[in-house]
C-alpha cells in the first residue's frame, strides 16, 4: 500500500485549515489568568447572554416551526401539501443579511421614522431564514418512518393520534434535535443579520475588536469562547445523528405510503398558520427587493457597479472553489480508500472549521498575515484561505461520495496490469470522481459568493464583491443602491439552497 | 398460559376492492374456523395482501364485509379490532428495546413484567434479551419478538403478512416451526399470507389460493394440493404433469396407461393431472417405455423429463433416493395412485 497518500491527504488538510490551528497556536500567546480575565469578563458574560438567548429563542421557534410545518406536510391531509412542502424549504436561498436588509427597509417603507432593530427584530428575520435546517431533515425523518412500525403499534391498540406520537414522533426526534442544533450553529456563527440589525452578540463583538483598534486578546478570547461552543454542538448533533440512522436500518420495506392523519376542524387553523409563516417568511424580503430594485434603476452609474462587483464575486469565488477543490480531493480518497482513525479526525476537523463562524477565521487569518506572512497580507490568496477553511466540507462530502461509488476493484485491476498505484488514481479514480468533484466546486463557487464575515475582514482595499456592497449600503440604509445585490445575491444562493434541499429529503426512501 | 385469549372465528364476506380502475378483489369470501392456521397463497400481485390490510382495518373494502364470531367488524379502526399483526420484517420499534416493544401492546391491568416473560418465554428467547436492542437481534429473532408483541394484546386472530420471507433458507424453517408451535400451544386462530406454495402446504390447517384478486380454491393442504380446483391452481401449488386423456368409466386413458380418477368425471376427451412423484420409474422393460431427456439429481431425489415412446408427450417425474438417471436412457414408466381430470 502506498505510503504517500495519508501523507499528501494530511498535507493538503493541513494547509486548508492552517487557520484553525494558528488560532489555537494564538490562544497560548497569553499568560492564562490574562485569557481567563478576557474570557470571563463582565462584557463577555453580556456578551454571551445575548449570544445564548438568541440562539435559544430562534432555536426554539425554528423547532416548532421547523417540525411543526414538517408533520403537516408529510402526515395530514392539509390542502394544498405538496405546493407548502417546497415552498416552505424556499427562504433556505436567502442569506441572513439579505432577509434582513429586506425586513429592516420594509419597515422603512410601512412605517418611515421608525427603526427596525433589537433582539427582537433579529430573532424574527434569523429564525424565517433558518428554520429549513430543522423543517428539511424533520420532512426526510418522518418520511422515513416505517410505516408498518404504525400499522404494529394501531393493530396493538393505539389510535392514530397515540400512535404518531408514541412511535412516529419518537423515532424521528433525533432528526428533529439534530436539526435544532444545526440552527443554534448557524445563529451562533451568524453576523451579517446581528449586525445590520444591532445586536450585540459574539460574533460582532469580534469583528468589533478588529474594526476597531484591532484587540487581539479579546478577539482570540471571544473567538476561542466560539469555537468552543460550536465543538460542543458538533459534538451532541454527532451523536443524535447517529442514533437516527441506527434508526433507519430497521425501517426499509416501504410497501404502503405513509399514515395520514385527518386534521378535521383543526383544517383551517393549521392552514392559516403554516402558509403565514412560509408566506411572510418569503414574501417580506421579495417584495422589498422587488420595490427597491424598481426604486434602483434610476439610480444612474448602478449598472456599472453591479457588474464590477459580480465580476470580482465570481472571479474570488472561482479562484477558492478551484483551491478548496485541489486540497479536498487527496483527503477525500484518503476517507474513502483508507478509512482510519487518521483520516476520519481530518474530516471532523475539517467539518469543524466550516462551522465556525466566519469572522472567527477570519480574524485567524488576519492575525496569520500580519505576522507570519506580511507580503500576502490584504492579497486574494489570504481571503482564498480563509474561504478553503471555510468551505473544505462542500467540496469533501461530494467528492468522498464520488470516491466511494468508484469500484476500488478498478484500481486493483490497473496495479494487476502493471501500473503504480499513483497512475491507477489518477488516470481511472480521479476521471471517475469528476462528476463528485465538479458539483463540490460549484457547491464552494456559490457559498463562496454570499460569505460577507471573512470577504469583509480580508478583501485587498477597493476590492467590492456583491456581499460587500449589499453590507455597505445597507449601512447607510441606501436600499435602492443595496437592491440589486440583493436581488443577484438571491438568486445565486438558491443554486446550493436547492441542492441542499434535495440530499436533505433524498435521505427518505 | 396465564391469558384466558377469546381466540375466534373470523369471516372475509363478499370483499371486493379496486386501486382505482385496477380492481384487485373480486368478491372474496373465507372462513378461518377458532384456532386454526389458514394460508392465503397466491403469486404477487393477486391480492393477497389487499385482503390481510382489509381483514386489519388499514383499508376500507369497496363492498364486503369482515366478521368476527359473527361481529362485524367493517365499520371499526384497525386499533378497535382485536388483531395481531406481524409483518415481513417485523416492524419492532427502533427506539424500544425488546421489552418495551412486547409490552407496547399488554393492556394496563395487566402485571406486565410478568407478561413479558412469559411471552419471551413462549417464543423461546431468553429473559436477558428484553433489555437488548431490536437492531441487535438476528432476522429470526426479530420475527419471534414481533410475534411475542402481537400476543401480548391477546388478539382473537393474528395475521402473519410473509412473516418468513426476509429470512434464510435454514434460518426460515427454524422460524416457521417455532411460529407454528406458539400458535399451536396458545390456540390462536391465524392467518398467514405467502407466495410459497410449499409454506403454505406444510404451515397451515386451510389453504386458500388467490389468483387474480379471485379465491380460486380453499380446503385442506392435502385436498387443494392433490384435488386442484383448476389446472392453473394445480401448477401454482408445485409441479404438475397434464396429460390427453379419453375418460371412460372412471378411468383415464392416455400415454401412461389406464389410470384410476379419484373422482367421477364425464365421459369423453379431457386433461389429466398427475404430479411428478406419482410416475415411478420401473425396472427397465415393464410399463409404458420412454427416453430420458434431461435429468438433474439432487441427492435427496432425483427429477427427470421423459419423453414417452410413440409420441410427443414429454412428463417430468420425481424419483426419491433413487440412482442417477442417465439423459438417452430407456426407461420403464409406471403410474401410482390416481388422477384428477379436467374437461377440455
Amino acid at each position: 500500500m502506498p505510503g504517500w497518500l495519508p501523507v499528501l491527504a494530511c498535507l493538503t488538510t493541513g494547509l486548508a485549515l492552517l487557520p484553525l490551528f494558528y488560532l489555537v497556536l494564538r490562544t497560548t500567546d497569553y499568560p492564562a489568568e490574562d485569557f481567563y480575565q478576557a474570557v470571563f469578563s463582565p462584557r463577555s458574560a453580556r456578551l454571551a447572554s445575548t449570544s445564548l438567548a438568541l440562539t435559544g429563542a430562534v432555536t426554539a421557534l425554528c423547532l416548532i416551526i421547523g417540525v411543526g410545518l414538517a408533520t403537516l406536510v408529510t402526515r395530514t391531509t392539509i390542502p394544498l401539501r405538496r405546493t407548502l412542502a417546497v415552498l416552505a424549504a424556499l427562504p433556505l436561498a436567502v442569506p441572513s443579511y439579505v432577509a434582513a436588509f429586506g425586513w429592516q427597509s420594509m419597515n422603512g417603507i410601512i412605517s418611515p421614522g421608525t427603526t427596525f432593530e433589537g433582539f427582537t427584530a433579529a430573532t424574527v428575520v434569523i429564525t424565517s431564514v433558518t428554520y429549513p435546517y430543522v423543517y428539511l431533515p424533520a420532512v426526510a425523518a418522518l418520511l422515513r418512518v416505517n410505516p408498518a412500525q404504525e400499522e404494529a403499534s394501531r393493530s396493538l391498540g393505539r389510535g392514530p393520534v397515540r400512535t404518531f406520537f408514541s412511535v412516529t414522533v419518537r423515532q424521528a426526534a433525533p432528526a428533529f434535535t439534530s436539526g435544532g442544533l444545526l440552527c443554534a450553529i448557524y445563529v451562533i456563527a451568524d453576523f451579517g443579520a446581528v449586525s445590520i440589525l444591532r445586536v450585540d452578540t459574539f460574533t460582532r463583538a469580534v469583528f468589533t475588536s478588529f474594526s476597531m483598534g484591532f484587540d487581539r486578546l479579546g478577539g482570540i478570547a471571544l473567538s476561542s469562547v466560539l469555537l468552543v461552543m460550536t465543538a460542543l454542538v458538533l459534538l451532541v448533533e454527532g451523536r443524535l445523528r447517529r442514533t437516527s440512522t441506527r434508526y433507519a436500518t430497521l425501517g426499509h420495506s416501504a410497501s404502503s405510503p405513509p399514515l395520514r392523519l385527518s386534521l378535521g376542524g383543526w383544517t383551517a387553523p393549521a392552514l392559516l398558520l403554516a402558509w403565514a409563516v412560509v408566506v411572510t417568511s418569503l414574501a417580506v424580503p421579495g417584495t422589498a427587493l422587488a420595490y427597491w430594485s424598481y426604486r434602483g434603476v434610476s439610480v444612474p452609474g448602478s449598472l456599472a457597479e453591479v457588474a464590477t462587483a459580480f465580476g470580482n464575486s465570481l472571479w474570488v469565488a472561482a479562484l477558492a472553489a478551484a483551491a478548496t477543490t485541489l486540497l479536498a480531493v487527496p483527503l477525500a480518497v484518503y476517507i474513502a480508500r483508507r478509512p482510519s482513525i487518521l483520516s476520519r479526525g481530518l474530516e471532523r476537523l475539517a467539518y469543524l472549521a466550516h462551522s465556525l463562524p466566519g469572522v472567527v477565521i477570519g480574524l485567524s487569518v488576519v492575525m496569520l498575515g500580519i505576522s507570519v506572512l506580511p507580503g500576502l497580507y490584504q492579497t486574494t490568496w489570504l481571503l482564498v484561505l480563509a474561504y478553503c477553511t471555510l468551505m473544505l466540507p462542500l467540496a469533501l462530502g461530494p467528492a468522498v461520495a464520488a470516491a466511494l461509488s468508484a469500484p476500488p476493484e478498478l484500481e486493483e485491476a490497473t496495479r494487476a496490469l502493471g501500473k503504480s498505484s499513483v497512475v491507477a488514481y489518477i488516470r481511472i479514480t480521479l476521471p471517475l470522481m469528476a462528476p463528485g468533484i465538479g458539483s463540490g466546486f460549484l457547491l464552494v463557487m456559490l457559498t463562496v459568493i454570499k460569505e460577507l464575515p471573512a470577504t469583509l475582514m480580508l478583501r485587498p482595499t477597493g476590492f467590492d464583491t456583491l456581499a460587500t456592497r449589499l453590507w455597505t449600503y445597507t449601512g447607510n440604509e441606501s436600499f435602492a443602491a443595496a437592491a440589486p445585490f440583493a436581488v443577484l445575491l438571491v438568486l445565486l444562493a438558491a443554486v446550493p439552497a436547492w441542492l441542499m434541499m434535495s440530499r436533505m429529503l433524498k435521505e427518505a426512501p | 398460559m396465564t391469558s384466558q385469549r377469546t381466540s375466534g372465528t373470523l369471516q372475509a364476506e363478499n370483499v371486493g376492492h379496486s386501486y382505482g380502475s385496477h380492481r384487485v378483489l373480486h368478491e372474496v369470501s373465507l372462513t378461518c374456523p377458532e384456532g386454526t392456521t389458514t394460508a392465503i397463497v397466491g403469486p404477487s400481485g393477486s391480492g393477497k395482501s389487499t385482503l390481510l390490510r382489509i381483514i386489519a382495518g388499514f383499508l376500507r373494502p369497496d363492498s364486503g364485509r369482515v366478521r368476527l364470531d359473527n361481529a362485524d367488524l367493517t365499520p371499526k379502526p384497525a386499533h378497535r379490532r382485536p388483531i395481531g399483526l406481524v409483518s415481513q420484517d417485523g416492524a419492532l420499534f427502533p427506539h424500544m428495546s425488546v421489552g418495551k416493544n412486547i409490552a407496547f401492546g399488554v393492556p394496563k391491568s395487566k402485571n406486565t413484567a410478568q407478561r413479558v416473560a412469559e411471552l419471551l418465554d413462549l417464543v423461546s428467547l431468553p429473559q436477558d434479551y428484553a433489555q437488548r436492542r431490536p437492531d441487535q437481534l438476528s432476522g429470526g429473532q426479530r420475527q419471534r419478538v414481533a410475534l411475542a408483541r402481537a400476543l401480548g394484546r391477546d388478539p382473537a386472530i393474528i395475521l402473519l403478512d410473509e412473516p418468513f420471507s426476509a429470512l434464510d433458507a435454514g434460518l426460515r424453517d427454524r422460524t416457521r416451526k417455532a411460529v407454528q408451535r406458539v400458535l399451536r400451544s396458545t390456540g390462536t386462530t391465524a392467518l398467514l399470507v405467502t407466495h410459497d406454495q410449499d409454506e403454505a402446504l406444510s404451515f397451515a390447517d386451510a389453504v386458500a389460493v388467490l389468483q387474480e384478486g379471485q379465491l380460486r380454491q380453499a380446503g385442506a393442504p392435502e385436498e387443494v394440493y392433490s384435488v386442484p380446483a383448476d389446472l392453473g391452481t394445480a401448477q401454482f401449488l408445485g409441479e404438475a404433469v397434464v396429460l390427453e386423456a379419453h375418460i371412460a368409466d372412471g378411468r383415464a386413458e392416455c400415454t401412461l396407461g389406464t389410470v384410476p380418477l379419484r373422482h367421477r368425471a364425464d365421459n369423453g376427451f379431457a386433461h389429466l393431472l398427475l404430479r411428478p412423484e406419482q410416475i415411478q420409474v420401473t425396472a427397465a422393460g415393464t410399463g409404458v417405455l420412454g427416453l430420458v431427456l434431461d435429468a438433474d439429481y439432487y441427492g435427496h431425489d432425483t427429477t427427470a423429463l421423459v419423453r414417452i415412446h410413440g409420441g410427443e408427450e414429454e412428463v417430468r417425474v420425481r424419483l426419491l433416493n433413487a440412482a442417477p438417471l442417465e439423459v438417452g436412457e430407456t426407461v420403464g414408466l409406471q403410474v401410482t395412485g390416481t388422477g384428477v381430470a379436467y374437461p377440455p
